[in-house]
C-alpha cells in the first residue's frame, strides 16, 4: 500500500487543523511563562518543547502522509503571521515542519527513532526568532544604548546574547524535546493504540 | 468608520512584517504604531487600540529614560526583552486590530478569491473554530482531574508523574480525536469535498479605501527604508 | 427519492458493534421512518450507509446493493450525495464548522459554489421558514444545545435535500430543545421530505412516524406501522428495549426549596448564591440533600444546574450563604474530599490504560480485590483488561461510578447520566443509583429525562424559575 503518497482528504485536513491547535497550545502553555519573563526569554523554545511530544506522535500516527506535517508548518506560519508573531519563529516553524515531515516519511511514518528525530527538528522551529536576534542584535536594541562608551557598547552586545546562552537554548531544547518525544512514543504504545484513537 | 477587504488587511500585515525585518527599531517604529492606531480607530476598534498605543508609549518612554539608569543583569535582560517586544509590537498590535474586526467567513471567502489552496484554508478555518472548543474541553478536564484529587502542581506531579501525565494527555487527545471525526463527518455530508470553487454569501471587493490604506502603509515603509539607507 | 437496500451487510473492521446483516428495506419519498433498537444494533450504520460515510469515511466493505432512484449509491461522489441527503448528528458541539450562525447555515451552499446573491436569498428564506430570526448573526459557541441543533438543521435545510438522515439528534438536548426540534421536524414532514431517524428517545416522534424498523443485532427483527406504534403501551415498548412513545411530565411532586432546610441533611445549602464571571447564576438557594436518597434536579437551560453540582463538588466557590456538610460549614477542600461527580461526558474522566487500572489508580496497591468486587457489581468484570475508551457510553459511565466507590465518596453527583442511553441502559443506571442510595450514599442527579425520573425519584427539585 502506498498510503503515504495519497493526497490529503477532507478528514486529514480537519485532523491537521485540530492538531495544529493542540501543538500550538502546548507550545504556548509550556513556553508562555518563559517568553514573558525578561531573564528567561531565550529559553522559550525549551518550554515550548516540553508538552507537545505525545501530541506530535499521535498526529503522525493519525495522518501518516507526506505533507501533513508540512501543512502544520504552513498553517502555523500563516497563523503566526496573522497574529503578529515574529517572522523568525513563523518561518522556523515552516522550515522545520517540512524537514520533520521528510525525516518521518523516510521511515514511512512508522519508525519510532525517525519520528523522534522529526520531533527534535520540529522543536527547533521556535528558535528562529532568537537566531535572528543573535545575528541582528544591533538593529534591535541599539536605539536603547546611545549613551556610554564604545567599549561598553560592545560589551553589552556580547552580554545580551552570548554564545553560551544560545548553546544552552539549543542543547536544552534538544534534551527536553527528546524526553517529551520519548514520552510520546511510550504513551502511543501504552495508551493511544489501545484506546483506538491512533488511526 | 471604514471597512477594509480582508485581502487588504493581509497585505498590511505583510508590509508590517517586512517593516520589522528591514527597518531597525527606532523612531519609525513609533510612526508605524501611530499608523496602526489610526487604522484601528477608523475600523471602529477604538478603546482597545488606544489602550495598546498607550502601553507602547509607556514601554518606549521607559526604554528611553529609565532603562539607561539601570545596571547589571537587570539591565541586560530588560534590554533583550524590550528588544523583542519592540520588534513584535507593530505586528501584534495590527494583528489585534485585524482579528478584532474580521469575521472568519469573510476571511475564508477572501482567501478563496486569492485561490489559496484548500489544504491550507481548511485547517486554518478549523483552527479558529477549534480554539474555543479546546478551551471548553480544558475546563472540563481540569474539573475531572480535580475530582480525582489530581492537580497540575509540581508537588502532585512529583508524587505520581505517571498519573498526572495520563490524566492530562488522554482526555485531551481522546476528545480531540472524536471532535475531529465528528466534525469531518458533518463537513463531508455537507459537501466540503466538492471540487467547485467555493463561494461566499459576503460580497468582497477591493475599494478606494483599500488602495489608500495600502499606499499610506507602503510609502511609510518606503520612507523608512530610504531614511535608513541614507542615514 | 426512492431508497432501496438489498441484502446489505456491513461490519466495522475494529468493532464488533453496529454491524449489519442482510438488510432489505425500501423507503419511498415522503416517508417518515424510525430506526429503533438498543445501542449497537446497527441503526446508526444504516444512516451512515445512506449518507455515504460508510464506506467513504468509516473503513470496511459493505456488501449488497444500495439504490437511490435505481442508481447504485457507489456511483455518487460524497458531494453529490450531500445535496440530496441531509445529515444531522447527535453532538451539537461538534457539527458546526463556522463560528457564526449565518455562515454555518450557508456552509453547504458555499461548498457547492452557489452565487452570492442566491445564497443570501436562501438564507432569508430558511430563517423565515424555520423561525430563526433571533438566531441570526450569533456566536454559535454562546448558543444552547437546542439552538445549535436548530442551526445544524437549518444548514442542511438550506441545501434543500430530498432525504433527511438523523442520528440521535435529541441525545444531548433538554426537554425544551426537544420540542424545538419537533417543530422543525413537523415542518420538514409537511414539506413532503423523507425522514430516516435513528433514535432512542421516541416520544417526540410519535405523531410523525409512518413506519418503525426495529433492529436487533444488525438484522431487521420487526416492523410496525405508525398506527401500531402509536397504540403500543410502555410495557410492550420496554420489553423490546425501547423507550416510551408518549411524553409524561412526571407527577407534579416537585419539592419547592425549603424556607428552613433540614439541617440534618448530608448536604445543606443555606441562602446560597453563586456568581460566575460577575453574573449571579444561583440566587439565595435553600435546600437539603438527604442521606440514602436520590434527588433529581431539573430546570431550564441556564438555570444553574451544572453550577449547583460544581459548587457541591467544591469546584466553584459560593459567593454568599453557606454549604453545610454533616451539619458543619464545609471548605472547598472538604467538599472535594467527600464528593464525586460523574460528568455528562465521561470521556473527560477516564484516563487509565485499562478498566482495572482506572479503578486502582491513586489507591493502595492491595486494592485489586476490592476493585474486582466493585467491577463485578457494575457488570464490568469481563472488561477489566479493556481500554476504557473502547467501551460503550453506558459502560464508561459505570466505570466512573466504580471509581467513585473505590475512593469511597459519600456524595455522588450525576450530570445528565442518561443522555444518549437506550432503555435498558437507562433502566440499569436507575437501578444502580437506587442500590447506591440504599447503601447510604447521597445522590444528586441533574437530568431532564422524564422516564428516568419516573424510575428512581425520591425527590424532584426544580431549580430557578
Amino acid at each position: 500500500m502506498n498510503d503515504e503518497k495519497k493526497k490529503l482528504n477532507a478528514k486529514d485536513l480537519i485532523v491537521t487543523g485540530i492538531f495544529a491547535v493542540l501543538l500550538l497550545s502546548a507550545a504556548m502553555f509550556g513556553g508562555g511563562p518563559f517568553a514573558t519573563i525578561p531573564t528567561l526569554t531565550f529559553y522559550f523554545p525549551i518550554g515550548a518543547a516540553v508538552l507537545a511530544g505525545p501530541i506530535f506522535m499521535l498526529f503522525i500516527a493519525k495522518v501518516p502522509k507526506y505533507g501533513a506535517l508540512a501543512i502544520v508548518g504552513v498553517v502555523l506560519c500563516t497563523l503566526g503571521t496573522l497574529t503578529g508573531m515574529h517572522w523568525g519563529m513563523n518561518f522556523g516553524f515552516l522550515i522545520c515542519s517540512i524537514i520533520a515531515s521528510i525525516v518521518s516519511g523516510a521511515g514511512h511514518f512508522k519508525k519510532p527513532v525517525l519520528n523522534l528525530i522529526a520531533y527534535l527538528v520540529y522543536c527547533i522551529g521556535p528558535m528562529g526568532t532568537y537566531f535572528v536576534f543573535f545575528f541582528n542584535r544591533e538593529s534591535w536594541i541599539s536605539f536603547m544604548l546611545k549613551k556610554g562608551t564604545e567599549q561598553e557598547y560592545i560589551d553589552k552586545m556580547n552580554d545580551v546574547a552570548s554564545g553560551g546562552v544560545m548553546l544552552i537554548m539549543v542543547v536544552g531544547t534538544l534534551v527536553v524535546a527528546s524526553v517529551s518525544g520519548l514520552l510520546g512514543l511510550r504513551l502511543m504504545k501504552k495508551q493511544f493504540v489501545k484506546a483506538g484513537i491512533a488511526a | 468608520m471604514i471597512k477594509l477587504d480582508p485581502r487588504t488587511k493581509v497585505i498590511l500585515i505583510f508590509l508590517t512584517v517586512f517593516f520589522s525585518i528591514f527597518v531597525p527599531t527606532g523612531l519609525f517604529t513609533c510612526a508605524w504604531i501611530v499608523l496602526v492606531t489610526v487604522l484601528g480607530i477608523m475600523l471602529g476598534r477604538v478603546k482597545k487600540t488606544i489602550r495598546a498605543a498607550v502601553f507602547f508609549a509607556a514601554l518606549w518612554l521607559f526604554a528611553i529614560f529609565i532603562l539607561p539608569m539601570l545596571h547589571g543583569t537587570v539591565h541586560t535582560s530588560l534590554l533583550v526583552w524590550l528588544g523583542l517586544v519592540f520588534k513584535c509590537y507593530p505586528c501584534c498590535m495590527l494583528a489585534g486590530v485585524i482579528i478584532g474586526t474580521t469575521q472568519i467567513s469573510e476571511f475564508m471567502a477572501a482567501m478563496a478569491k486569492w485561490n489559496v489552496s484548500r489544504s491550507v484554508v481548511m485547517p486554518l478555518a478549523i483552527m479558529f473554530r477549534y480554539f474555543p472548543t479546546l478551551k471548553e474541553d480544558w475546563g472540563h478536564i481540569r474539573d475531572a482531574m480535580s475530582l480525582r484529587g489530581i492537580s497540575l502542581s509540581p508537588l502532585c506531579f512529583l508524587k505520581s508523574p505517571g498519573v498526572v501525565i495520563d490524566a492530562l494527555y488522554l482526555p485531551v487527545l481522546v476528545t480531540a480525536s472524536r471532535t475531529a471525526d465528528e466534525l469531518a463527518a458533518s463537513a463531508i455530508t455537507r459537501g466540503i469535498e466538492n471540487p467547485n470553487r467555493r463561494t461566499s454569501r459576503l460580497d468582497i471587493r477591493i475599494k478606494c479605501v483599500d488602495v489608500l490604506a495600502i499606499l499610506i502603509f507602503f510609502s511609510t515603509f518606503f520612507a523608512a527604508l530610504i531614511f535608513q539607507i541614507g542615514g | 427519492m426512492n431508497i432501496e437496500l438489498k441484502n446489505v451487510s456491513f461490519a466495522y473492521p475494529e468493532n464488533e458493534k453496529g454491524a449489519l446483516k442482510d438488510i432489505n428495506l425500501e423507503i419511498k419519498q415522503g416517508e417518515f421512518v424510525l430506526l429503533a433498537g438498543s445501542s449497537g444494533c446497527g441503526k446508526t450504520t444504516i444512516t451512515r450507509i445512506l449518507n455515504g460515510l460508510v464506506p467513504g469515511f468509516y473503513n470496511g466493505k459493505p456488501e449488497g446493493n444500495v439504490l437511490l432512484d435505481g442508481r447504485n449509491i457507489s456511483e455518487y461522489k460524497s458531494y453529490e450525495l450531500s445535496s440530496r441527503m441531509g445529515s444531522v448528528f447527535q453532538n451539537p458541539r461538534t457539527q458546526f464548522f463556522n463560528v457564526d450562525t449565518d455562515s454555518e447555515i450557508t456552509f453547504g451552499l458555499e461548498n457547492a459554489g452557489i452565487k452570492s446573491a442566491e445564497i443570501n436569498s436562501v438564507l432569508e428564506n430558511v430563517t423565515g421558514e424555520l423561525g430563526l430570526e433571533n438566531l441570526r448573526g450569533r456566536d454559535i459557541f454562546k448558543l444552547s444545545g437546542g439552538e445549535k441543533q436548530k442551526i445544524a438543521f437549518a444548514s442542511v435545510y438550506a441545501s434543500n435535500p430530498e432525504v433527511y438522515l438523523l442520528d440521535e439528534p435529541s441525545a444531548n438536548l433538554d426537554t425544551e430543545g426537544i420540542f424545538e426540534l419537533q417543530k422543525v421536524l413537523r415542518k420538514i414532514k409537511d414539506d413532503g421530505k423523507t425522514v430516516i431517524i435513528a433514535e432512542h428517545r421516541l416520544y417526540y416522534l410519535t405523531e410523525f412516524v409512518d413506519r418503525v424498523i426495529y433492529l436487533k443485532d444488525g438484522r431487521i427483527d420487526k416492523e410496525f406501522s405508525g398506527t401500531e406504534f402509536r397504540n403500543m403501551d410502555s410495557r410492550q415498548l420496554n420489553e423490546l428495549g425501547l423507550r416510551t412513545n408518549s411524553y409524561s411530565k412526571g407527577k407534579e411532586k416537585y419539592t419547592k426549596e425549603y424556607d428552613l432546610p433540614d439541617e440534618r441533611g448530608m448536604i445543606v445549602l443555606k441562602n446560597m448564591s453563586v456568581d460566575l464571571g460577575g453574573k449571579r447564576v444561583i440566587d439565595n438557594l435553600n435546600k437539603s440533600f438527604e442521606k440514602g436518597k436520590i434527588c433529581c434536579v431539573i430546570g431550564k437551560n441556564g438555570a444553574g444546574k451544572s453550577t449547583l453540582l460544581r459548587t457541591i463538588c467544591g469546584l466553584v466557590k459560593k459567593s454568599e450563604g453557606s454549604v453545610l456538610l454533616n451539619g458543619r460549614e464545609a471548605s472547598l477542600k472538604q467538599l472535594k474530599k467527600s464528593t464525586f461527580m460523574v460528568m455528562q461526558d465521561v470521556n473527560y474522566q477516564l484516563f487509565a490504560d485499562s478498566v482495572l487500572n482506572e479503578c486502582v489508580l491513586g489507591t493502595h496497591k492491595n486494592s485489586i480485590d476490592t476493585a474486582e468486587k466493585i467491577l463485578d457489581e457494575m457488570d464490568l468484570l469481563e472488561f477489566k483488561e479493556r481500554h476504557p475508551n473502547t467501551l460503550s457510553g453506558g459502560q464508561k459511565q459505570r466505570i466512573a461510578i466504580a471509581v467513585s466507590l473505590m475512593i469511597d465518596k459519600d456524595i455522588l453527583l450525576f450530570d445528565e447520566p442518561t443522555s444518549g442511553l437506550d432503555y435498558r441502559n437507562m433502566h440499569k443506571c436507575a437501578m444502580l443509583l437506587k442500590k447506591l442510595a440504599a447503601k447510604g450514599k447521597t445522590i444528586i442527579v441533574v437530568t431532564h429525562d422524564e422516564e428516568f425520573i419516573e424510575c428512581c425519584q425520591d425527590d424532584v427539585f426544580r431549580l430557578g424559575e
